[in-house]
């Protein structure tokens, strides 16, 4: 068993992945901030290549809490290190950036003395990289470290820093995505993004216009709760809003599942909404969230329903009391009831 | 007096700070700062329930699998549901892999760097340099287990992905249930890769335990602590009981588990509380708070910090008394975990579990009360509650309807 294991590098990645350049690592810092740490393990989960041939052929990881053998001052010297060496450098920056409590929700060491906090890091390092990638929803747009009422006060990244940040969103990151993503980079080749910051050779296409199950969705065969086989759309799919390349791809490994071929919703965690505006994640509509509280659609509707309702009963009431629609029946009611109410407050 | 600051302390998730005070050679005060905070209790708070099991999972991506059935339990006990027995042992493969991976994982990743000298190369240098006492040969060794605990631990990810959906962050675990029924073909492949599994814990990841233990026989003496135990059960069985049964230790005194004894020391955090303590009360960060120094809450048991984990659930599962706790009997019981239960490896193959019966074939049950008394426990939303009833709950009080004019799935699935 001390030989290597199955998983030596394969040839599956297309002609467009071989670099053109001669191969030469590029140096990379892997800040995790308010995170999970799931990206990192997720990017660890990647199985073709594996992360040992990454690690060893593509890029030089200077920093990465998770990885590294060294700690304290060693730790933090490391974090400089590629500054120092004046070498290009990318950064990828997982979990988000808290601004409440001065920052202290998030702190990723100590330097001389005083804590560096993960706003004042991911400016420092950000500022040097040659390019910034945001891993994961959280680093990317806020995610669910953001989520309301975001008691840390987290930004994205890309708020923070005043540069070009690709966006590599998921929840975790699937490790294809971020590899593909690095490759490019560390290549500097060019990376289209869409819209909201992602790459578009990766967030091109809806998962429900890729999705495996789409033949249901146009037979109208619905699943008509989690745990059935069927299109997932009014268990409350986020497919048709969402933009990856889950089904194709799929997670960890090809023979492996994937969130709807489990029988279980997409719940849109690519989404710059996710997760407020893409919940609640069993439900076909969304809530919204304002600043008092989290208003259901359903509740919204009678809410508006009743005001419509009481209104137009308040006016009708009024028009019968001054006269205006002349009912002799209803107007007597009318001044018996409020001169009742004259002689209560008098 | 002498003061020591290891910051960050990688290896973690999420870094940390550890600050010891010597005088002379001797401790006098240690202080662990983690400055994490997320704010999940603040977070949830008016969330639909279905998306807790979601959404507790994101606090961590190495364990996200367990804060799914934790939170799964909360909910089925408000609304009352009854787990079906495949929900059950479904949600001991999706559990029982994540350990696996978190022990692999903790052992190859995060462990191993402090005992055996790393290979050169970034990202292992600038580690310890003192104390490594194995042989070339052993380090070259270790190197390459290195690099297999992480294709092993990957592989436990595949496996759980196959009924979870995906890993770290499953899709499988809901309240009440497992979304997927297994069909033949997942349960194979399952099998296949919990046999792989298995081969290389036992002939590769308990061997290397013992050869460091070898080298390192004074490590079973260090962090002894003073035998506080406690577990709340681990891999529940589909007709009662539990692989790990639950249970608590204090001072070696064992005793079932009283859950109304367990508060939240914040007399060192940053969070408001009467006494320095939470119980039931809402999480409400408080950063002015005198003498605090960590975003961390300190649970304790009757008053006291207990140990949890695989050394935990070892000791209060059997009663042969075994060399005290420290740092290498924790690692040692961590390998030894999956064959301490003869039963854990047949959660992880549902099918051959005698006590359950085929898993494939039987359909869930529906929960006691429908599906629609799962909404009841929603924030107090009297509105929402009928609404849904009536949109949602009677469709779910029955997973898998028959004999209606719906055509036929033409998925060509057997089991299903």
């Amino acid at each position: 068993m001390s030989t290597r294991p199955q998983n030596t590098p394969s040839q599956e990645t297309g002609a467009a992945d071989t670099p053109r350049l001669p191969p030469r690592r590029r140096g990379l810092i892997w800040l995790g901030t308010n995170t999970c740490d799931g990206h990192i393990i997720s990017f660890l989960n990647t199985y073709r290549p594996s992360i040992r041939d990454i690690l060893e052929q593509e890029f030089t990881l200077y920093y990465c809490s998770f990885l590294l053998a060294a700690e304290g001052r060693r730790a933090m010297a490391l974090m400089t290190l590629p500054e120092r060496l004046r070498e290009d450098f990318i950064l990828v920056v997982e979990g988000t950036v808290p601004t409440a409590f001065g920052g202290r929700t998030a702190v990723v060491g100590k330097t001389h003395g005083r804590n560096l906090t993960a706003l004042e890091a991911v400016k420092w390092l950000g500022a040097r990289a040659r390019h910034v990638v945001a891993a994961g929803t959280c680093a990317a747009y806020g995610g669910p470290y953001a989520a309301w009422p975001n008691p840390t006060g987290s930004l994205p990244v890309s708020a923070v820093l005043d540069r070009t940040v690709i966006k590599v969103p998921c929840c975790p990151v699937n490790p294809g995505w971020i590899l593909e993503t690095l490759r490019r980079l560390r290549r500097d080749d060019a990376v289209a993004v869409d819209g909201a910051g992602r790459p578009l050779f990766l967030y091109d296409a809806t998962v429900h216009s890729l999705c495996e199950r789409l033949p249901f969705f146009e037979r109208a065969q619905f699943a008509r709760g989690p745990g059935e086989p069927g299109c997932m759309y009014l268990v409350g799919c986020k497919g048709p809003v969402t933009r990856a390349d889950c089904p194709r791809r799929r997670w960890n490994d090809q023979q492996s599942g994937w969130p709807v071929g489990t029988d279980s919703p997409c719940i849109g965690c690519t989404a710059p909404e996710f997760p407020d505006e893409v919940s609640p994640s069993f439900r076909h509509q969304t809530d919204i969230y304002t600043r008092l509280a989290r208003v259901n659609l359903d509740q919204l509707g009678i809410g508006v329903g009743c005001f419509t309702l009481l209104a137009i009963g308040a006016h009708l009431a009024l028009r019968i009391l001054t006269g205006r629609i002349k009912i002799p029946a209803l107007q007597k009611l009318a001044k018996t009831v409020a001169s009742a109410v004259a002689r209560r407050f008098s | 007096m002498h003061k020591i600051t290891i910051s960050p302390v990688t290896r973690a998730n999420g870094v940390g700070t550890i600050t010891v005070m010597l005088q002379g050679n001797r401790v006098v005060q240690a202080r662990s700062e983690t400055c994490i905070f997320r704010g999940f209790e603040i977070t949830l708070k008016a969330r639909d329930p279905w998306d807790a099991p979601y959404f507790t999972q994101r606090i961590c991506g190495i364990c996200s699998s367990f804060h799914a059935p934790a939170s799964c339990h909360a909910i089925g006990a408000a609304a009352k549901v009854k787990i079906p027995s495949n929900g059950i042992l479904l949600r001991n493969i999706i559990t029982g892999l994540d350990l696996l991976q978190n022990h692999i994982r903790h052992f190859y990743l995060l462990a191993l760097r402090d005992w055996v000298s790393p290979p050169r190369g970034y990202p292992f240098t600038g580690g310890y340099t003192r104390d490594f006492r194995l042989s070339e040969a052993h380090t070259a060794m270790f190197h390459e287990h290195y690099w297999l605990g992480v294709d092993h631990a990957r592989l436990a990810h595949e496996a759980l992905a196959l009924v979870g959906g995906k890993a770290p962050h499953n899709h499988g675990i809901i309240p009440g249930w497992v979304s997927l029924l297994p069909n033949d073909e997942v349960l194979r492949t399952l099998e296949e890769r919990i046999g792989r599994l298995k081969s290389f814990i036992e002939e590769v990841y308990l061997p290397d335990v013992l050869i460091l233990k070898g080298f390192y026989p004074d490590y079973l003496h260090i962090d002894q602590t003073s035998e506080n135990y406690l577990s709340f059960g681990l891999f529940a069985k589909p007709n009662g009981g539990w692989h790990f049964p639950p249970g608590a230790t204090l001072s070696g005194r064992k005793e079932p588990v009283d859950f109304r004894v367990i508060r939240e020391s914040v007399a060192f955090s940053w969070f408001s509380g009467e006494g320095g303590e939470i119980g039931a009360e809402d999480t409400v960060p408080d950063i002015s708070r005198p003498g605090a120094y960590t975003f961390v809450k300190a649970p304790r048991y009757n008053g006291f910090a207990c140990e949890g984990g695989p050394l935990a659930r070892d000791r209060l599962g059997t009663r042969d008394v075994k060399e005290a706790d420290s740092v290498m009997a924790r690692h040692e019981a961590r390998a030894r975990e999956h064959c301490t239960r003869p039963g854990f490896w047949r959660t992880g193959s549902a099918r051959s579990d005698p006590e359950s019966g085929s898993a494939n074939a039987s359909p869930y049950p529906a929960p006691a009360g429908g599906w629609a008394s799962l909404t009841r426990c929603e924030a107090r939303s009297c509105i929402t509650s009928t609404s849904r009833a009536g949109a949602y709950g009677d469709i779910r009080s029955s997973p898998r309807p028959r004999g209606t004019s719906r055509p036929a799935m033409t998925r060509d699935d057997p089991v299903r």
